[in-house]
């Protein structure tokens, strides 16, 4: 029947079923591939979590920690981060692929503003926010990385930037996977909801290398106009399998 | 502590097919999904929640447990003109971002290959694979995928 209608195998665990220990068979039929062989069908809009309701404790996070890996230290945004969050952020190149919210010309207290929030974010545990330093420097931010659970509705738990001067040495992938061997080994969580804007190349690259699959392209608006959005699925299966 | 808000869903609609009409299930269906559900060939692949040799309350008490719970929707499978008696069940609930379905189906024997839920009338019995039935009885489905391994 999955078959039928077009579902993917998205992975294999293990069940125990009324006869016997067996393997499960994980599918996932996206909304845009049924839609797409049903252009009969009109849809709703898609449907996005309440925001006024109270934040449900199913996804609440850890108290983000202090996570390392070769080059980097990965801790938790705070206070005196501001200065160099304004000094990265304050760049068209880093915020013309994100999302339409950020405000452009960036406000002289931009920073300050979008910490602020950070940092009840990390209080309240509905997000683990780290500020990206690199290890054996002076503790300096040069970008930042969240994580937040899968609310089962917006398909995306994770954002990320990292100032110019950083680009183009792997750095955001290597904080990227310290981050997803964090989700998938240290909180235990069966799959991450990625996505970018499709002409943020960097950002997609990130989503190739850790092995994520493409699951569907909606329209978005981003701080430099309308364009398309990528969904990914990183599976903890896949993810651990290319980590051997 | 705070206190979880009441997530239940609404009851669902009634959704007519070409043949059949999907009501919400009700308690007065649990003699016929009793009949139905007890059944070697409808349970075997369904998770090891189910219990087995199946109790003669079992529909009972989960459709009891489920109107209550109203965590999915869940309707009885029925014929078009025929809609007093449940054939099968099938429920969907929202993603709660774990690996736990969020549909679950069943059929009667009796209804089996006709295309109903509809399932692939090709495979043989043999080469069915397991699906989990989720986290209560009476609510995965006997798929016909063939098994594959990792």
């Amino acid at each position: 029947m999955k078959e039928k209608q077009g579902a993917r195998i998205i992975t294999h665990v293990p069940v125990k079923t009324v006869s016997g220990e067996t393997t499960k068979v994980v599918w996932l039929l996206p909304r845009e591939d049924w839609l797409a062989r049903h252009p009969d069908v009109t849809a709703a809009p898609l449907a996005r979590p309440d925001k006024h309701a109270p934040f449900p404790e199913r996804l609440r996070m850890p108290a983000t920690p202090v996570l390392e890996s070769e080059r980097l230290v990965l801790r938790p945004l705070r206070q005196g981060d501001a200065p160099a969050i304004q000094r990265g952020f304050d760049d068209w190149e880093v915020v013309k692929h994100l999302n339409a919210k950020v405000p452009w010309p960036y406000p002289a207290d931009g920073a300050a503003t979008h910490l602020r929030e950070a940092l009840a974010e990390i209080a309240a545990r509905t997000k683990c926010l780290w500020a990206i330093t690199l290890k054996g420097g002076d503790d300096e931010l040069i970008g930042v990385i969240d994580l937040w659970a899968d609310d089962g509705l917006t398909r995306t738990q994770r954002g990320f930037w990292l100032a110019r001067p950083y680009w183009g040495s792997g750095l955001m992938t290597e904080a990227a996977e310290r981050v997803t061997e964090f989700a998938f080994a240290e909180i235990g969580w069966p799959h991450l909801w990625l996505s970018n804007a499709e002409a943020n190349r960097g950002s997609h690259r990130v989503k190739v290398k850790q092995g994520a699959r493409e699951i569907a392209r909606i329209p978005s608006v981003y701080v430099s106009g309308p364009g398309d959005r990528v969904i990914w699925l990183l599976t903890r299966e896949d993810w651990l399998a290319r980590r051997g | 502590m705070p206190t979880e808000p009441d997530t239940r869903l609404p009851l669902p609609p009634v959704l007519a097919t070409k043949r059949l009409i999907l009501r919400p299930m009700r308690l007065a269906d649990a003699p016929s999904l009793q009949r139905r559900f007890n059944d070697w060939e409808v349970v075997k692949h369904l998770n090891a929640h189910v219990p087995w040799p199946y109790p003669d309350d079992g529909v009972e008490a989960h459709l009891r447990a489920s109107l209550e719970k109203r965590d999915r929707y869940g309707w009885a499978i029925t014929l078009k003109g025929a809609d007093e008696d449940a054939l099968g069940l099938i429920s969907i609930r929202p993603d709660a971002g774990d690996e736990s379905e969020m549909r679950g189906f069943w059929l009667g024997r009796d209804h089996w290959g006709r295309g109903l839920t509809p399932r692939r009338p090709s495979a043989s019995p043999s080469m069915r694979s397991p699906t989990s039935a989720g986290r209560t009885s009476g609510s995965a489905t006997p798929s016909r995928t063939p098994p594959r391994t990792v």
